[in-house]
């Protein structure tokens, strides 16, 4: 029996996970506060729901950090990715998302509103680490 | 498919999946440029309780690139919004749907227009209404009359828009392509299918008899072009927020950051034949700027040594040309660049050295005759149709098969001697294979399936 297998490029791994399908009906506000949200957890943290505390706890370990992590901070439009998307409605701008991308390194990406802002601060990832193991 | 389901992951998020894109100069109104962006694809019409509708969260974008760079100089964005009538019913609709305001239409989407290119960003227009989707005879009676055709909206300056539920256009015969690349005209001729038996056979149009749901906008060509370059370059993006959270319980969710691109399209069938499976997400997310990285696919596409290797003594000229390695400098020009003067007489849609998959429509050239129409496009002599931008008739699977084929080396090698049966390589349809035909007047898509008589 013939195969075709053997004609093409051999096939790699693909790129990352599925992207998630938002939902595609009426678009709500947020849902209400979570009862869960004064326990400190990385879920909780990045669930967004406990958004006012994880703010807090981003910006008192900011406040901290000091001058050091604001030289760090690399506010990125993407333009390139993005195309003209970065003007877009904007979210409830207390709630923040924090995604520690590489704690060793201290790469953080803070997502708020529309806007991506990326801190290079191996302390405060350590520290958000730290609490995600409460 | 030109792009229905294309990639690993933008298959499973139909709704940010781009289908077909069109780009024509108007041929009711040539002073304009008509812009088509296709979503989410394969819909039975019968699909309810909750019809199609287009992504709340989703950025439908139309791209123009007019200087040749492959980045956009000007973008039209498109943002949707749904509101409930009856909230407390489970119902689409609650009775018929006379008009797009009528309150028996529960779930009525709107959207704006905004205009963005390096002025800044304008509003052209807001809560413009889509027509709803043709749930049937009785819900939505008459509904060109009464809903489609209302769903028409005019921005000012000469701008037209529409967006909603269309009839499929686009005529492929999937169930044979992709069963080992089976066309079914050619099927006695096909290694597998010799083994089976098969004889020849017509195509059978898989997207017949389906909708989809159309973004269209008609622009001014003085509102496109820049002064000494009629030729623009078209794609469509869909973005998403970059961070999505579902939330628990069950409404709401979190939207966060900027967006980030999760579907492209510029020509036809190219995420679809052309780039390799593992490397269809990534293009998907790139700008055409980019898509030097992606020109081998083009220069030794995988189709084109498939051919040969399918239909055994079929292709031995295009045997020859695999085997000797060159480059398909053809489909790069075609796809990636536009083709230069002095190829095709009298025809150019080239932009320039960078390689960039967009439609590339040269606006000088006017549309054809209704009666002068070939849907193969500058294949057939037709210099308004593929790939001088795609109108909606156009037979793309047609024509990138035979250019595939060979049928188009010849423009960068005359000594190339294309194989016979290029000549009649198809996959058996034509654009009378679909059922609600494009209308002769704007938004040009045809009037989607009604949900009763389809399926019938």
């Amino acid at each position: 029996m013939p195969r075709l297998d053997h004609l093409g490029p051999s096939r790699a791994d693909m790129h990352g996970p599925s992207a998630p399908s938002g939902p595609a009906g009426l678009a709500g506000p947020p849902g209400p506060a979570d009862p869960d949200s004064r326990r400190p957890s990385r879920r909780a943290l990045l669930r967004g729901a406990t958004g006012v505390g994880a703010a807090c706890a981003a910006a008192t370990a900011l406040s901290g950090i000091g001058g050091s992590a604001l030289a760090a901070r690399d506010k990125t439009a993407r333009p390139a990715d993005s195309g003209a998307g970065a003007r877009a409605a904007a979210e409830p701008a207390e709630q923040l998302v924090i995604h520690v991308k590489d704690a060793k390194t201290g790469q953080i990406d803070v997502f708020r509103g529309t806007s991506l802002t990326r801190l290079h601060d191996p302390e405060l990832a350590a520290r958000l680490v730290q609490a995600s193991r409460r | 498919m030109s792009s229905h389901r294309e990639a690993p992951e933008i298959a499973k998020d139909p709704v940010a999946d781009s289908t077909d894109l069109y780009a024509f100069v108007s041929p009711d109104h040539p002073r304009t440029v008509t812009m088509i962006a296709n979503y989410i694809p394969l819909q039975e019409p019968a699909g309810g309780p909750n019809f199609y509708e287009f992504g709340n969260d989703v950025l439908y974008e139309i791209h123009i690139d007019n200087d040749g760079d492959g980045f956009p100089d000007i973008s039209y964005q498109f943002r949707f919004h749904t509101k409930l009538t009856t909230p407390e019913s489970f119902l689409y609709n609650t009775g018929p749907i006379t008009s797009l305001d009528d309150p028996s239409w529960n779930s009525k989407q709107f959207y704006s227009v905004t205009r963005v290119d390096q002025r800044g960003s304008s509003v052209l227009g807001r809560k413009l209404a889509c027509p709803p989707c043709n749930v049937g005879i009785l819900s939505t009676p008459h509904y060109e009359a009464r809903l489609g055709s209302k769903a028409v909206h005019s921005l000012g300056n000469g701008i037209g828009v529409f967006a909603g539920q269309r009839a499929e256009e686009f005529y492929v015969d999937l169930g044979s392509i992709f069963d080992l690349g089976n066309l079914r005209p050619l099927q006695q001729a096909n290694v597998f299918g010799k083994m089976a038996g098969l004889v020849s056979q017509p195509g059978v149009n898989a997207t017949n008899r389906l909708n989809v749901h159309s973004i269209a906008i008609q622009v001014p060509i003085n509102q496109l072009v820049r002064a000494g370059r009629p030729t623009i370059g078209v794609w469509t993006t869909a973005s998403r927020p970059r961070v999505m959270i579902a939330a628990e319980d069950g409404d709401g969710g979190l939207h966060s950051g900027p967006f980030g691109q999760v579907s492209r399209l510029g020509n036809p069938l190219i995420n679809e034949v052309i780039i390799a499976l593992a490397s269809k997400d990534r293009w998907n997310r790139q700008e055409p700027a980019h898509d030097k990285q992606f020109a081998h696919y083009y220069a030794h596409p995988e189709l084109s040594g498939l051919l040969p290797v399918l239909y055994p003594g079929v292709f031995p000229h295009l045997a020859a040309l695999d085997k000797s390695g060159k480059a398909r400098a053809d489909i790069e020009a075609i796809l990636l660049t536009g083709i230069d003067k002095g190829i095709v007489p009298g025809f150019t849609n080239f932009t320039g050295p960078v390689q960039s998959d967009m439609l590339r429509l040269n606006t000088s050239i006017p549309p054809a005759a209704p009666g002068a129409v070939n849907i193969l496009g500058v294949l057939g002599g037709d210099l308004a149709g593929f790939p001088n931008g795609r109108r909606i008739v156009d037979d793309v699977v047609t024509i990138e098969l035979r250019a595939l084929a060979g049928l188009t080396y010849p423009l960068i090698d005359p000594s190339y001697k294309v194989d016979p049966t290029v000549k009649v390589l198809s996959d058996g349809l034509t654009n009378s294979s679909v059922a609600n035909q494009p209308l002769d007047r704007f938004p040009y898509m045809g009037v989607p399936y009604n949900g009763y008589r389809n399926p019938s």
